[in-house]
């Protein structure tokens, strides 16, 4: 998929988003739906503008889209493939410690996560990835649940184990 | 009132208020460099602690932590791409692109310098206009308020980069978001899809974090590579970023001025202080393309505003107990264990807590700014530490930084979410800023609004202040588009002549 198709898509999701908070809000009383409609229909209408030269940039031949301002070059030059695989790769590792905050609890997932990511994604000798794990356990442990008495999740599999 | 400005002084340098200041510096700097804890819910936490102390140590001790937290935070942001504060997330876009560029010394320096600056002519401006701004602020009311506001939000039309069309869609989708939860003044529920958590709206915290930081950490994993991609990262740089702040000295100024004005609005706060200064940084610049790809104005510009807001949002909580933000609401609750009341008796009777106040704010951050400087060439070099190394505490910072403000794991699912909507819109070239400015100041303009036109009707528009800040905010809002056709205009006038000639 190329980049202009790519952005063609997500500014379809955002035309979704604006028409469907302008039927949404159009549903509220008047002093709450004034400000939302005030918001959400000249920017609909913004949106409608993009994407139709976006559509334009989309078709093949035409000039790719504007990189925008934060746009950087790729110093490395990866392809775009290995980019999906490591980008993929990392939501995994998101994902995992998500599920692991909420069966686990924060302690022993950030521990885990920081030891298991040194090693197999930054491929760090044992040493390092421990000297990573205790960092980010003292952290979770020492920074926010002693000192800043941040009630941390116990984690839901803990609880039901009774192990918490 | 010299002997009242003496005296202050003469309070916080002895024991053990200077004690009490210090370890209230240590905590702010702690508090500023760990996402998610806020100021605010930092000074929470210690007020507690107030209970026994006098007025002047217990001012040393909570406006020391508070005033410090803005210059630490910019730390984080510059080195990790991960804002420290809520009121450092500008600093991001151009302080963190320099520290990739291997200039995380001239950032780190230019934000420093920028942010002592801030935080001393927030001080003096406490000192300055306590006295004389109080006849001035009863001429203030909602719809100058939302004038200011509004001003803020003019300024996305400097943050929209290249495409304006974008800039202007990501402002209207965060003005949109900014309406998540209990419409003002009605019960109505708006676009909370049944969720009691986001009843209140979205959370400045896990926005700012998911829309900045999970970029950055993405870009990171994705490369393997140290934060500082060109491998220099030269301690030097740092005496170059102080120099920075002289050149431009007059945006500073400027800046520092904008802090301190948006610290006095109330409920505007450092999160608007810093755009509207970066917007206002872009908009004056003679190159605007540069900003976005590691232009030291724009490093300079949101640290300045965000360190002066701190000085601002005392002058209206300390005159008339307004609080100008969250952390001065707090403070507020520290007056009042205190037995003290803003007001006339702190600028006649408790003069000298007053100017104490504002000692404080100087004398915390001149403190700051030498416990980073002892420590700077540390925390430069962890620019230089693997992408193995570095991207396991960065992510458990991003989790315990969305979780911390409200303790709850839905925050951390929004962070992620906006961190999606942060990744599409860093790689299909949307502006980020201009969401969050829309996001912060949304719900102020349209609370600010009713109230308005509830108080005034529609003759709000026509009060004196109000009309001219309206056109101000006009100007503000088409300047970036008439000055191209005034550069050219200019041009053509000069070769007319030089053809005559």
């Amino acid at each position: 998929m190329t980049r202009a198709r790519a952005d063609l898509i997500f500014t379809g999701v955002l035309a979704a988003a604006f028409a469907w908070a302008t039927f949404e809000a159009s549903t509220f009383p008047d002093e709450a739906k004034l400000f939302p409609l005030a918001v959400a229909i000249p920017a609909f209408a913004l949106v409608l503008l993009h994407a139709a030269g976006a559509l334009r940039r989309a078709r093949p031949g035409t000039a790719a889209a504007d990189p925008g301002p934060e746009d950087e070059a790729d110093e490395e030059e990866l392809s775009p493939r290995e980019r999906a695989r490591r980008g993929m790769g990392f939501l995994g590792w998101i994902a995992a410690m998500l599920a692991g905050v909420w069966l686990v609890g924060f302690v022993t997932t950030c521990a885990l996560i920081a030891l298991a990511y040194s090693r197999v994604v930054g491929r760090e000798s044992w040493r390092a990835a421990l000297g990573v794990a205790l960092v980010s356990w003292g952290l979770v442990f020492g920074v926010f649940d002693r000192v800043l008495h941040v009630p941390l999740p116990e984690g839901e599999l803990l609880r039901l184990l009774g192990v918490s | 009132m010299l002997e009242a400005l003496i005296a202050g002084l003469w309070q916080i340098l002895s024991w053990p208020a200077i004690g009490l200041m210090l370890i209230g510096v240590a905590v702010g700097f702690a508090v500023g460099i760990l996402p998610g804890i806020g100021g605010a819910s930092a000074l929470a936490l210690m007020l507690p602690f107030v209970f026994k102390m006098s007025p002047q140590e217990a001012f040393a001790f909570l406006i020391g932590m508070s005033a410090v937290v803005a210059m630490a935070g910019e730390i984080t942001s510059i080195l990790f791409g991960v804002p420290g504060e809520p009121i450092t997330a500008a600093t991001v876009i151009d302080g963190h692109t320099m520290a990739k560029q291997g200039r995380a010394g001239r950032a780190l320096g230019a934000a420093l310098a920028a942010a002592l600056t801030g935080g001393i002519l927030g001080g003096v401006s406490l000192i300055g206009t306590v006295l004389i701004i109080e006849p001035f602020f009863t001429k203030f009311g909602s719809p100058e308020f939302l004038m200011f506001s509004v001003m803020g939000i003019a300024f996305v039309s400097s943050l929209t980069g290249r495409s304006p069309v974008k800039g202007f869609i990501a402002a209207g989708l965060g003005l949109l978001l900014s309406e998540v939860g209990q419409a003002p003044g009605s019960a109505t529920l708006r676009f909370t899809f049944d969720q009691l958590l986001l009843w209140d709206g979205i959370p400045i915290v896990p926005a700012t974090l998911g829309l900045f930081a999970v970029p950055e950490l993405l870009d990171m994993a994705i490369h393997r590579t140290p934060i500082a991609r060109r491998g220099v990262t030269d301690i030097s740089g740092i005496r170059e970023g102080f120099m920075d702040v002289l050149r431009h000295r007059w945006l500073a100024l400027r800046c520092a001025i904008i802090g301190v004005v948006v610290g006095i609005a109330p409920g505007i706060g450092g999160s608007g202080a810093q755009w509207v200064a970066y917007g206002h940084a872009v908009q004056s610049a003679g190159d605007p393309k540069r900003f976005g790809r590691g232009a030291v104005e724009g490093v300079i510009a949101p640290s300045i505003a965000a360190g002066a807001e701190r000085g601002g949002a005392l002058i209206p909580t300390v005159v008339f107990g307004i609080p100008g933000s969250v952390n001065t609401a707090v403070l507020l609750g520290a007056f009042i264990i205190l037995g003290l009341v803003p007001g006339r008796q702190m600028l006649t009777t408790h003069l000298n807590v007053t100017f104490g106040m504002a000692w404080t704010t100087i004398i915390a951050n001149v403190f700051t700014f030498v416990i980073a400087l002892l420590f700077a060439r540390q925390l430069v070099a962890l620019t230089r530490v693997r992408a193995g190394l570095m991207v396991p505490p960065l992510l458990v910072l991003v989790f315990l930084g969305a979780y911390t403000g409200r303790n709850t794991i839905f925050d951390i699912v929004l962070a992620l979410a906006f961190g999606a909507l942060g990744v599409a819109m860093v790689e299909f070239g949307w502006p980020r800023a201009p969401l969050i400015l829309g996001l912060v100041l949304g719900d102020k303009i349209e609370n600010y609004l009713m109230l308005s036109v509830a108080r005034y009707g529609l003759e709000f528009l026509l009060r004196p202040l109000a009309l001219v800040l309206l056109l101000a905010s006009i100007a503000v809002a088409i300047s970036p588009y008439l000055r191209p056709a005034i550069d050219r205009w200019r041009a053509r006038g000069a070769a007319r002549a030089g053809a005559s000639a």
